[in-house]
């Protein structure tokens, strides 16, 4: 078989079977999806890191510390929802960026380490500006499965008669707050130091005076406050909502 | 249309893209500048027999018109085919094939400049040399074997190679330096 022929073969078969290139936009089509899926994964896995950040950040570990061991505390500290998004969404990156047309020109060292300075850039401007707060919170308070993961956390740290009262803020009177800790007692604690507002996750140290009151020495916000904090408009739509429920449920 | 061997004459690899694009026919310029090259290459990655190989470049040439529109401008028409070959190769046949014999009788440019490169006196016969350097060959592991075909027998330039293999330049450079040592390693013992 010499070489003539194996062109006019090929020619031959592209008239008979109507052969026709596949037309452009399917390559440029497939080009958006897999730089649209690095982009997706690169801006979800630097918010997780944001989130990450602001929770080591901002996680109090001098009240949590004495609660109950070190190991024990880290291991229930450790953000593993926000982590498992970064692995995640960090993977499908890295595997997009890899699968671009030229990809293949940059090592997989290249492309991770890449990946991940900005990750933590992109996620140290969110975590600056607030967002990382505002975006924890509203997980807490619209994602059933990341509300659940709290009250676990809380069930583990929540123990009044030794002090420690781990809940929610559920209502804000002129002089006391009412506190629903992670075991579902409703407490009313007596305050005017703070600014709480309902919804709010909340640590108190303090000693219980009877079976609805206590008396609080120290009360903390779960996390600190960022320096910097932007308060979206979803999250005080979603406060004030709670708050006409509680008071309905209350007045009935 | 018609397209003869004038046709083609003068018309740089991307202009005859461009131009098959619009009118088959002048793929078959394409076709008779690359036939002969990746038929070679065929048979130094694979032990196919001439007609399987000649069927294989069918395929490969068919599938390549297909994808006329995915060509990438940053680089060469060469390396778009090479890379075609490669992964239609691998994809149907080189995990069951036997390893080839890459040096033949006509091969002593190939040999000098492999023994060059691993700093190998040539002070030995050519014959005994040829079928040492073919034995060490065939010992070499796949990712090393490729990189060398690629290098020393289609004589193709380190980005060429990244852009067959689709892997980095720095990744090119570092399997070529460890298959020198490889082959070195092979011969020397």
């Amino acid at each position: 078989m010499n070489d003539q022929k194996i062109s006019d073969k090929v020619i031959e078969a592209i008239k008979t079977k109507r052969i026709v290139p596949t037309p452009r936009w399917e390559f440029l089509l497939k080009d958006v999806v897999v730089w649209a899926l690095a982009v997706l994964g690169l801006v979800v896995g630097s918010i997780a890191t944001a989130v990450v950040i602001f929770i080591t950040l901002n996680d109090d570990f001098r009240y949590v510390a004495g609660s109950t061991s070190i190991t024990k505390q880290v291991l229930l500290d450790i953000p593993y929802f926000w982590l498992t998004l970064i692995i995640i969404f960090g993977a499908v990156a890295i595997y997009n960026l890899r699968h671009t047309r030229h990809g293949y020109r940059y090592g997989v060292l290249l492309i991770l380490g890449g990946s991940i300075i900005a990750s933590v850039v992109l996620g140290s401007v969110v975590y600056v500006t607030g967002g990382a707060a505002s975006l924890e919170e509203i997980f807490y308070q619209r994602i059933p499965f990341y509300h659940q993961m709290f009250i676990i956390q809380g069930q583990l740290w929540n123990a009044p008669e030794q002090g420690r009262v781990a809940g929610e803020v559920i209502h804000v009177g002129p002089d006391y707050i009412t506190v629903k800790d992670v075991h579902g007692a409703v407490w009313e604690v007596p305050t005017t130091t703070y600014f709480f507002k309902p919804g709010q996750r909340i640590r108190l140290f303090g000693s219980p005076t009877d079976n609805t009151q206590f008396q609080p020495r120290v009360l903390k916000p779960w996390y600190r406050e960022p320096a910097f904090r932007i308060n979206f408009p979803p999250q005080s739509i979603w406060f004030e909502v709670k708050q006409k429920e509680f008071n309905q449920r209350t007045s009935e | 249309m018609t397209i003869n061997q004038h046709s083609c004459e003068g018309k740089t690899e991307a202009e005859l893209i461009r131009l098959a694009r619009g009118e088959a026919e002048y793929f078959i310029c394409i076709m008779r500048r690359f036939e002969a090259p990746l038929l070679r290459y065929i048979h130094r990655i694979t032990s196919v027999d001439d007609d399987e190989a000649a069927d294989l470049l069918q395929e490969i040439f068919i599938k390549a018109y297909k994808n006329l529109n995915a060509i990438d401008e940053t680089i060469s028409v060469s390396a778009w085919l090479y890379r075609a070959t490669r992964n239609h190769v691998i994809s149907s046949y080189r995990k069951q094939l036997a390893r080839p014999q890459l040096l033949q009788n006509n091969d002593d440019e190939f040999i000098s400049t492999i023994a060059s490169d691993v700093d190998l006196s040539l002070a030995t016969d050519q014959i005994l040399l040829r079928e040492r350097l073919n034995r060490a060959l065939s010992q070499l592991p796949d990712k090393y074997r490729e990189v060398v075909v690629l290098r020393y027998f289609e004589e193709k330039e380190y980005k060429e190679i990244s852009d067959i293999t689709k892997k980095p330049i720095g990744t090119i450079s570092t399997l070529l330096s460890r298959a020198k040592g490889e082959l070195k390693r092979l011969l020397t013992t």
